[in-house]
């Protein structure tokens, strides 16, 4: 085989191993050149400049498979989650996300609250009832959110539910809940907003033709209890994070202090390994969330904004009892989360 | 606390070329070249490996423990000793088994069907 034959051949696949994950890489990409040298003498002795070329064409497509494979697990780790057990799994019951796929899972935190600042621009107060349909689906930032937010809800389900799409079903079924009885622009949709949700899950379900996403996330929150609590915190970050019918001169500040604060909250939940230090990452979020909420109340006057009578302020006494009441919930499913998966560790 | 026995009958059946790579190492330890030229010959050249499967599968074997990774290196005055060898474990060798069995009652139902008779007519 002609020396710049071997020169391009051990270059060009070298280059290629670069695109698998650098653990793979590590492990395998030396072996993996060796192996394509010793298939290019072969292909060359057996059949000329034709087999080289036949084997490159071959070599690049099983590269390209092979790469996406590893990528794949790299992110989404769907074979050790469900194949296998680590030291940690044992301990705790679940393991906490990497810090990758906990970045995806406060994906919606962050995109809720970047929807929210756009929707503060002027441009969205002044559109013409008018728009199509069409137009106003790809244009108003909080339709936009939900798109996103469904697009990450299929890809969990297609990846077989793992941990993070609890994030993006929780956010799809608030959306959904919050636009059932919205118009906007001049549009009513009432239910049909749930046809969107219930669609991608159906497509999803349907691609893989199996049901074993739905059985992995019913078994994840019989499994991890603190999921509900996660479910509360979406429900309440979202209301901190909206500001409705605030106009305070640095709202966009603080919906962008509010979205920062709710997101560490969820990665902290996402990446600490008891359930009860998940849960108080939660709860610090929140914390978090109402100090900000209270900073604004405090440096602005609604009532004199909307020209309101002298009254009660907006914490009251129901108020408190409410929220520790809530905090407490969410701390006792934590506890009671823990003590659950350390006697199933630690059966008598 | 004793481990929970993995039910091996849950992984089955094998893909041809994960089955391919177990039966390349039961006659003992071979590094990535000879596990595709065996895969090859075993196959009559219808199973062709290439570096990026072979080694997503090895990846595979050695994370569930079907194969191990021996810790000597060759010696350099016989082999590359660069290239890392792998070798059959038990729990591998039980998985071989138990899609060969898998695979030879296929066959079995399949003559029992008279499926063979086709092949003699054809």
């Amino acid at each position: 085989m002609p020396p710049r034959l071997v020169a391009f051949s051990d270059r060009a696949y070298r280059l290629l191993l670069k695109a698998y994950p650098a653990a793979f890489q590590d492990r395998f990409a030396m072996e993996m050149a060796q192996v394509f040298r010793s298939i290019c003498y072969q292909a060359y002795t057996e059949a000329g400049v034709g087999g080289w070329m036949h084997l490159w064409m071959l070599a690049f497509w099983d590269w390209l498979h092979a790469a996406v494979y590893q990528w794949r697990l790299r992110l989404f780790k769907r074979r050790r989650e469900t194949m296998q057990t680590t030291p940690l799994d044992r301990q705790s019951g679940i393991h906490p996300l990497s810090p990758i796929q906990a970045g995806l899972a406060i994906l919606p935190f962050l995109a809720f609250g970047i929807a929210t600042i756009v929707s503060e621009l002027e441009y969205f107060h002044t559109t013409p009832a008018s728009l199509p349909l069409w137009q106003v689906l790809l244009i108003d930032p909080f339709l936009v959110f939900n798109w996103l937010i469904l697009i990450g809800l299929g890809a969990g389900v297609l990846a077989g539910f793992p941990r993070w799409a609890y994030s993006f079903l929780g956010w799809a079924l608030l959306f959904a809940w919050w636009w059932s009885d919205m118009g906007f622009y001049g549009y009513y949709v009432g239910l049909k907003i749930w046809l969107p949700l219930l669609g991608v899950l159906l497509l999803t379900l349907l691609i893989r033709r199996s049901i074993q996403p739905l059985r992995a996330l019913f078994a994840g929150i019989w499994r991890e209890w603190t999921l509900l609590v996660l479910g509360f915190y979406i429900l309440y970050g979202f209301m901190y994070m909206l500001y409705d019918e605030n106009h305070h001169p640095y709202l966009l500040a603080f919906i962008a202090a509010t979205t920062l604060a709710l997101s560490l909250g969820a990665w902290g939940y996402f990446r600490c390994r008891s359930p009860l230090s998940r849960v108080l990452a939660l709860v610090a979020g929140l914390v978090l969330a109402a100090g900000l909420e209270g900073i604004n109340s405090a440096t602005w006057d609604y009532r004199a904004y909307y020209g309101l009578q002298e009254g009660t302020g907006n914490i009251t006494p129901s108020w408190i009892i409410f929220i520790v009441g809530l905090i407490l919930l969410m701390v006792g499913l934590g506890l009671l989360t823990r003590r659950r998966l350390a006697r199933n560790s630690n059966p008598k | 606390m004793t481990e929970p026995v993995p039910d091996l009958h849950k992984r089955l059946p094998l893909s041809p070329a994960a089955f391919s790579i177990l039966l390349s190492l039961k006659e003992g330890e071979k590094h990535g070249y000879a596990i595709l030229r065996e895969v090859s010959d075993q196959s009559d050249g219808a199973v062709k490996l290439l570096p990026g499967t072979l080694y997503n599968l090895l990846k595979r074997l050695l994370e569930d423990g079907w194969i191990e990774e021996l810790d000597e290196r060759p010696d350099p005055a016989i082999d590359d000793e660069r290239r890392r060898y792998y070798r059959l474990t038990g729990l591998g060798e039980k998985m071989t088994l138990l899609e060969a069995e898998r695979l030879v009652g296929l066959v079995r139902a399949a003559r029992k069907h008279g499926v063979w008779e086709w092949r003699e007519e054809s």
